[in-house]
């Protein structure tokens, strides 16, 4: 197994999330209610928790003798 | 022939998915219309800024506002106030722009918020909630702060910090290359060298 980055990646998530909320309101896109302000962020961690998960190996390469 | 098999994406193909899933997220949010939460009621009328407040009740319908202008609220109930409050929310925290007290058996009342008060922490769309006692009215409605570049205001510039440097920090949570699988130790060849 490769070794993953699941911490980092959910805080990074968290962060991400938030600042495109942010984002979004000020940009007058949508209001920063407060199911925003948690669903996004949260989504957002699945995702970076996601993608630091670690890989399964792939199988050794085999040389034909 | 790729070092990548079949069954892998890379990671830049699953980021850019994650990315599409949050701004089709953002899309259905911005879509959906805001309907939840108390409108004016019990015979009480509210306007911001001289337009109803009932009818800027979703995103689409906001009252636009400059972020140098006097926003006024009014606020009529069907009977006699004793004191007033209006309340501007963002990210689900209430903070107080403005109360008082009418004069007595005064059923309606008028608050003065100064914009720019508020505009140099952020622009954007925020909700503006105004509640009475006496006669206990409560109405709200959205204002769209306009007139300078979000990306200039403090939440956005904290914005623009959490999007970038959490982006950063996904794509370096991306298992390494050199940790995923990609090589393969000597006793590995040499068993498949024996098979």
């Amino acid at each position: 197994m490769s070794k993953g980055h699941r911490v980092r990646g959910g805080f990074s998530g968290f962060f991400f999330g938030l600042g495109i909320a942010i984002l979004l309101q000020q940009f007058g896109v949508v209001a920063l209610t407060l199911p925003i302000v948690l669903a996004l962020p949260f989504a957002m961690v699945l995702v970076g928790v996601a993608i630091g998960w670690p890989r399964r190996r792939r199988a050794a390469p085999t040389i034909a003798a | 022939m790729s070092a990548r098999g079949p069954g892998r994406r890379s990671p830049v193909a699953t980021l850019a998915r994650a990315l599409t899933a949050v701004a089709m997220l953002a899309a259905t949010m911005a879509l959906v219309p805001d309907v939840a939460g108390a409108q004016v009621t019990g015979g009480c009328s509210a306007t911001i800024d001289g337009q109803d407040a009932n009818a800027a009740q979703s995103v689409r319908s906001a009252i636009a506002v400059d972020q140098k202008s006097t926003v006024i609220v009014r606020g009529t109930a069907p009977g006699p106030i004793s004191s007033y409050k209006v309340y501007l929310t963002f990210a689900g925290i209430r903070f107080l722009a403005a109360e008082g007290t009418p004069s007595s058996n005064d059923n309606s009342y008028t608050a003065t918020i100064k914009v720019s008060d508020y505009a140099k922490y952020g622009v954007g769309l925020y909700r503006v909630d105004g509640e009475t006692t006496g006669t206990k009215c409560t109405g709200w409605g959205y204002v769209k702060v306009t007139g300078r570049f979000p990306l200039t205001t403090v939440a956005g510039v904290v914005g623009s910090l959490f999007a970038l440097f959490g982006l950063l920090g996904m794509v370096l949570s991306f298992p390494s290359a050199a940790s995923s699988g990609l090589e393969a130790s000597p006793g590995q060849i040499n068993k498949g060298v024996r098979s």
